[in-house]
C-alpha cells in the first residue's frame, strides 16, 4: 500500500547519489553558550539515526536547526539535494521535514482532529482528517482509540504523543525528527513507537532522526548512532558495532558511573522487601538516630498506609477503585503500570492536588485530612511535573528551598533572609547543588540541579514517607545517579519511599518491592529480583489494562 | 553579566530621554497645529507643575490618589491577579466615604478618619465581589473587575440622584450633597499655606510598608509564589483562596481610599465622574513601574506632575483633549524603553533556557514568561487590556 507519494530517496530531477539529509558545519550560539559547534550530520534514505547525548549536548538545537525552527549561525542543511533556507520553518515543512518536539505542540483547547488538521494548510475538513487519521493509524498499527472530538487537553500523555505522531505523518514527510519521544512512554509504548519508525524506513517512506538519552533504547531501535557532547559530534557509528559501555563513555567523556552501564534486565536487588537497605555512606548511622516522622512522640505504624482509596478519574484514565497500599519504613515501593491506570490520580491525591472520594490515608500512623491549603505533614513530594508543581522557577534557589516550610526560616511573621540563606547554603553544600549563589533564580539551574533542589527541600524535613513521581524523567546520567543515591539514602534512614515511574529499569533498580497498578487497583506484587523488565511489562499490559478505558 | 546589565541601564536611560523628548515635541506640534501657541503651552505646563512651590504641591496632591491606587494594583498583580476595576473602586470608595460623612459622622478629626476608612471599606467590598466570583465560580477577575466599573457608575448615579439618599438639594441633577466640613486632611506644613495634604505622606508610607511586607512577610512570600506559579500552591500548602481574596480586596481598599482622599481634594459632592480617571491612571502607574512597589512612588509623582501641568495648560485656553493626548504620549514614551528592553531580555533568556535544561520537560509558564529576567522578583507580566487602554483615553471632562 502506498501511503504517500514522495518517499525518501526519490529525487525530483534526475538521478542523484548521496545522502538524503546532509547538514554541514552547523554552529549555533546562545549568548555565551555554544549549543552546536561545527556539527555535520548525514542521513541516508531509509535510515534511522539516533542522536545520543546528555542534557545540553545540543541534540534539540541540532534538530531545531534542521527543522527550520532555529536559524544557525553557520552551516547549511540540504534535503534530497535541495538546500534549505536557514531558519525557515515553512520551507523545511514544504520540503517534507516534520518534527515531533519533546514538549508537545498540541493546542489544548482544540480537538484531536482539529490539531491534526492544523498542519494541512487550509484544509479544515473533519471528514477528510478523520479518514486520514484512520488510514494512518491502521497502516501503522497506531492505537488511536480516542474520540476525535476530545479536546487535546484531556488526553493522557501517551495519547498526546500518538496524536503528535499522526500530526507528523499527515504531512507525508520524507524526514522525521523526534526529540526524546520516549521520555514519557512505558516500555511497551516505546517499542510500539519504534515499530512504527521501523515500518516508515522499511517502506522507504521516510528517514528518521531520533534523539534519546537512554542507551538501551538507542541501541535497540536505530541503524546508526551519532553521539553529541557539548555541542560537537564525538562519535558516529553503526548501531551494530556499538556497545553500551562504549557509547556511555563517548556520551560522558569519561568512564561513566555504574548506573549508566548496568543492564537493567538483570534487575539489581537493592534490599529485600520490607527490610531497610543499608545506607551506603558512613553518615547513615548518625542520621538514623533522628527518627523520621517529624512529629512528637515515637511514630507508629507503617510510613504510608492507603486503604480502599477511591477517586473519580480525570482525563481519560481509570479512577482509583479501592486501592490499598502500604509502604513500610525504609522500604522503597515501586509503583508500575500502563499509563492511565490511576497512578496520576494517586499522585495528585498524595501531592495535595486532588481529593479522594472515599478511603483513608495514614502517614506514620496518623490519619491525614487532605484539605486544600494544608501541607500534608510527614510527607515529602517530588512531583512528576516539577516545574509546575514542585518549584517556582522565578524565585531564587534559597526561596525555593524554603517553600512549604517558611516557619523554619522565619522570626514570627517575618521571613528572615539571613536564616533562609544560611539554610540554603547548608543544603546546597550537602546536596551538591551547582549554583553560583543561593540568590540566583532557580530557572538558571540545569534540570538535574533543579531536581536536586526539590529533593534537598523535601528530604531535609525528614519525612516519614517520600513520594517520588518520575524523579529522574528528563535528567542526564549523572543527575539520575545522584537522585537514586539520595532516594536510597533516605530509605536507609528509615523513610518509606513510594516511587512512581514509567521507567521500569528505574523501578527494578531501586525498589525493594514492586506493586503493579491496573485500573485503579493493586493487581499484584512482585519482587524486583524475581522478574525481569520484559516479563513485568507484559504483566502490566496482560492484566487487561488499557488506557482508553 | 554585570557589564551587560550596566549597558542595559544606560541604553534604557537613553531610550527614555529620546522617547520622552519625542512625545513632548509631538504634543507641542499638535498644539501648534490646532492653533495654539506651543511655547506658551510649554511654559504653562511647567508653571502648573513644578515652577513654584504652590504648583509642586498641586503635583503632590494629584500624585496621592495615583499612588494609592497603584499600591493595591501592585499587590494584586504580584498575586497574579489582573485588577482593572480601580476606576469603579475609586468611585465606590468616594460615595461610601460621602455616605459615612453625611449619615454617621462628618465633622472633625474622627469624621475625617472615619470617612477615609469607610471609603477604603467601600472599595474593598466592591473588589470583593470580583474576588468571591473568582474563588467560588472561577470567573476571570479581569473581566469581572472591568465590568464592575460600569456597574459602579450606574450605582453611584442612582445613589446621587435620589433625594432620600445622597442627592444634593433642589435644582441639582446627579450630584451628592457636600460633606459638612470639606476641610483638608491635617496639613503637615502648617503656615506655608500650601495644600500638601497628609494623604501623600500616608500614601508613601503605605507603599514602603507594602514593599516590605511583600518581600519579607510570610503572607507576601505566599502571595508571590501564587503569582509566579499558581499551580504549585497546593504542594506548598498555600491557602490559595485566602491569598487571592485578601490581595484583591486590599487592591480595592487602596483604590477606595484614593476615592476618599479625592473627597477632600475636590469638595463639592460626588458625581458619577468623580473618579476622574484616577483609577485608570493609577493602574497605568503600576504598569509603568513594572509592578515594583518602590518604583511606583517616583512614577506616581511623575504622573502627578503631568496631571497638574496639563490641567494648567487647559486653563490657558488649549483644547483640553490635547492635554490628554499629551498625557497618553508621555505614558507611552515611558513604557516604550521597557518594552523594547524586555524583548531583548526575552531573547537572552530563551537562549539561556534552551541549553541548560533543553531536554527537561518545560511546561509553559505564561505568567513567568512575560517577566523580565533581570529583576529577581519582577512583575507577573501584565499588559494593559485594550479596553482599559481605550477607556483611559476617553477622559470625561472633570
Amino acid at each position: 500500500m502506498r501511503l504517500w507519494h514522495h518517499p525518501a530517496g526519490s529525487v525530483p530531477d534526475g538521478a542523484r547519489a548521496g545522502p538524503e539529509l546532509s547538514a554541514r558545519g552547523l554552529s549555533k550560539r546562545f549568548g555565551s553558550v555554544t549549543a552546536c559547534s561545527e556539527v555535520s550530520l548525514d542521513v541516508a534514505a531509509g535510515e534511522i539515526v539516533g542522536l545520543l547525548g546528555q542534557n545540553g549536548a545540543g541534540k534539540t538545537t541540532l534538530m531545531n536547526i534542521i527543522a527550520g525552527v532555529e536559524r544557525p549561525d553557520q552551516g547549511s542543511v540540504t534535503l534530497g539535494g535541495v538546500t534549505l533556507p536557514p531558519g525557515h520553518l515553512g520551507a523545511a515543512r514544504a520540503l517534507g521535514i516534520a518534527m515531533v518536539h519533546q514538549e508537545f505542540s498540541l493546542i489544548d483547547a482544540l480537538t484531536v482532529w482539529e490539531n491534526v488538521a492544523l498542519v494541512r494548510d487550509g484544509r479544515l475538513s473533519r471528514r477528510w482528517t478523520a479518514d486520514r487519521i484512520r488510514h494512518l493509524s491502521e497502516a501503522f498499527g497506531l492505537d488511536m482509540s480516542v474520540h476525535l472530538d476530545t479536546p487535546a487537553g484531556q488526553l493522557s500523555a501517551a495519547m498526546r504523543q500518538r496524536v503528535e505522531i499522526v500530526k507528523c505523518l499527515v504531512q507525508e514527510p520524507r524526514l522525521i525528527l523526534l526529540d526524546e519521544p520516549t521520555a514519557i512512554l512505558s516500555r511497551q509504548e516505546a517499542s510500539r513507537l519504534f515499530a512504527i519508525l521501523r515500518r516508515l524506513v522499511r517502506d522507504r517512506l521516510a528517514s528518521v532522526v531520533v534523539s534519546n538519552h537512554r542507551l538501551a533504547e538507542v541501541l535497540g531501535s536505530t541503524d546508526r548512532i551519532v553521539v553529541l557532547r557539548a555541542g560537537a559530534v564525538v562519535a558516529d557509528l553503526r548501531t551494530a558495532d556499538a556497545t553500551e559501555r562504549e557509547l556511555a563513555v563517548q556520551m560522558l567523556g569519561s568512564d561513566p558511573p555504574s548506573a549508566a552501564t548496568e543492564k537493567a534486565d538483570t534487575a539489581v536487588i537493592v534490599g529485600a522487601a520490607g527490610v531497610p537497605a543499608p545506607a551506603p555512606d558512613a553518615t547513615g548511622e548518625s542520621r538514623a538516630e533522628s527518627a523520621p516522622g517529624a512529629g512528637p512522640g515515637p511514630p507508629a505504624g507503617p510510613a504510608l498506609e492507603i486503604r480502599a482509596l477511591r477517586a473519580r478519574g480525570a482525563r481519560h484514565s481509570a479512577a482509583l477503585d479501592g486501592l490499598s497500599l502500604e509502604v513500610g519504613r525504609g522500604e522503597i515501593v515501586g509503583l508500575v503500570g500502563v499509563e492511565g491506570n490511576g497512578q496520576a490520580e494517586l499522585m495528585d491525591i498524595l501531592g495535595n492536588r486532588a481529593r479522594p472520594s472515599s478511603g483513608s490515608l495514614k502517614v506514620a500512623g496518623r490519619p491525614f485530612r487532605a484539605t486544600r491549603g494544608q501541607r500534608l505533614r510527614g510527607i515529602g513530594i517530588v512531583p512528576a511535573d516539577r516545574h509546575r508543581h514542585g518549584c517556582v522557577l522565578d524565585m531564587t534557589v534559597a526561596e525555593n528551598l524554603a517553600l512549604g516550610g517558611l516557619r523554619q526560616v522565619s522570626y514570627g511573621y517575618l521571613v528572615s533572609r539571613a536564616r533562609m540563606r544560611r539554610r540554603a547554603a547548608a543544603l546546597i553544600d550537602e546536596y551538591g547543588i551547582s549554583c553560583p549563589d543561593p540568590g540566583v533564580p532557580l530557572r538558571y539551574l540545569s534540570g538535574g540541579h533543579q531536581q536536586r533542589v526539590i529533593l534537598a527541600r523535601e528530604l531535609s524535613r525528614n519525612p516519614a514517607v517520600l513520594v517520588a513521581d518520575q524523579p529522574t524523567r528528563g535528567l542526564d546520567v549523572a543527575a539520575v545517579e545522584d537522585v537514586w543515591g539520595r532516594i536510597r539514602d533516605a530509605a536507609g534512614r528509615g523513610t518509606g519511599v513510594l516511587l512512581n515511574s514509567s521507567d521500569l529499569d528505574e523501578v527494578l533498580r531501586l525498589a525493594t518491592r514492586v506493586v503493579v497498578i491496573v485500573r485503579g487497583q493493586v493487581a499484584g506484587e512482585v519482587q524486583p529480583g524475581a522478574v525481569n523488565a520484559e516479563a513485568l511489562g507484559l504483566l502490566m499490559g496482560g492484566a487487561g489494562a488499557q488506557w482508553a478505558a | 553579566m554585570r557589564s551587560q546589565r550596566v549597558s542595559r541601564v544606560i541604553l534604557s536611560g537613553a531610550l527614555l530621554v529620546v522617547a520622552v523628548t519625542a512625545a513632548f515635541l509631538l504634543s507641542m506640534a499638535l498644539i501648534a497645529l490646532t492653533g495654539g501657541s506651543a511655547i506658551s503651552a510649554a511654559s504653562a505646563m511647567l508653571q502648573g507643575s513644578v515652577e513654584s512651590t504652590a504648583s509642586l504641591m498641586t503635583s503632590l496632591q494629584r500624585a496621592t490618589p495615583l499612588l494609592l491606587v497603584a499600591i493595591g494594583t501592585v499587590v494584586a498583580g504580584r498575586a497574579g491577579l489582573i485588577n482593572v476595576g480601580q476606576e469603579g473602586q475609586v468611585l465606590v470608595g468616594a460615595v461610601a466615604g460621602t455616605a459615612f460623612g453625611l449619615y454617621v459622622l462628618g465633622s472633625g478629626w474622627p469624621g475625617q478618619v472615619g470617612t477615609l476608612l469607610a471609603a477604603a471599606l467601600g472599595g474593598a467590598v466592591w473588589a470583593g465581589i470580583a474576588a468571591v466570583l473568582r474563588t467560588w465560580a472561577q470567573v476571570n477577575e479581569t473581566v469581572s473587575t472591568l465590568l464592575l466599573n460600569f456597574v459602579a457608575i450606574q450605582l453611584v448615579y442612582f445613589l446621587v440622584s435620589q433625594r432620600y439618599l445622597l442627592q444634593a438639594p433642589p435644582g441639582s441633577q446627579a450630584i451628592s450633597r457636600s460633606l459638612p466640613a470639606p476641610d483638608d486632611l491635617p496639613n503637615f506644613v502648617q503656615g506655608t499655606g500650601y495644600a500638601l495634604t497628609s494623604g501623600f505622606i500616608i500614601a508613601v508610607l503605605l507603599a514602603l510598608v507594602v514593599a516590605g511586607l511583600l518581600k519579607r512577610s510570610r503572607f507576601g512570600f505566599d502571595l508571590r509564589v501564587l503569582g509566579l506559579n499558581e499551580q504549585s500552591a497546593d504542594t506548598f500548602g498555600i491557602r490559595r483562596n485566602r491569598v487571592l481574596i485578601t490581595s484583591l480586596m486590599f487592591s480595592g481598599a487602596t483604590a477606595g481610599l484614593a476615592g476618599g482622599v479625592l473627597l477632600s481634594v475636590s469638595p463639592g459632592g460626588v458625581t458619577p465622574t468623580s473618579s476622574a480617571n484616577y483609577g485608570w491612571d493609577g493602574l497605568l502607574v503600576a504598569l509603568v513601574a513594572n509592578y515594583q512597589p518602590l518604583t511606583i512612588i517616583p512614577v506616581a509623582l511623575g504622573f502627578g506632575i503631568i496631571r497638574a501641568g496639563s490641567d494648567f495648560v487647559v486653563a490657558t485656553g488649549v483644547n483640553a483633549t490635547i492635554a490628554y493626548v499629551f498625557e497618553g504620549l508621555i505614558a507611552l514614551a515611558v513604557l516604550l524603553p521597557a518594552v523594547i528592553l524586555r524583548r531583548q531580555v526575552w531573547a537572552l533568556r530563551l537562549a539561556g533556557v534552551t541549553e541548560p535544561s533543553a531536554e527537561a520537560p518545560e511546561p509553559a509558564q505564561p505568567a513567568a514568561s512575560a517577566r523580565p529576567a533581570a529583576s529577581s522578583g519582577g512583575s507577573p507580566g501584565v499588559s494593559i487590556p485594550p479596553a482599559a487602554a481605550e477607556t483611559s483615553r476617553e477622559r470625561p471632562h472633570a
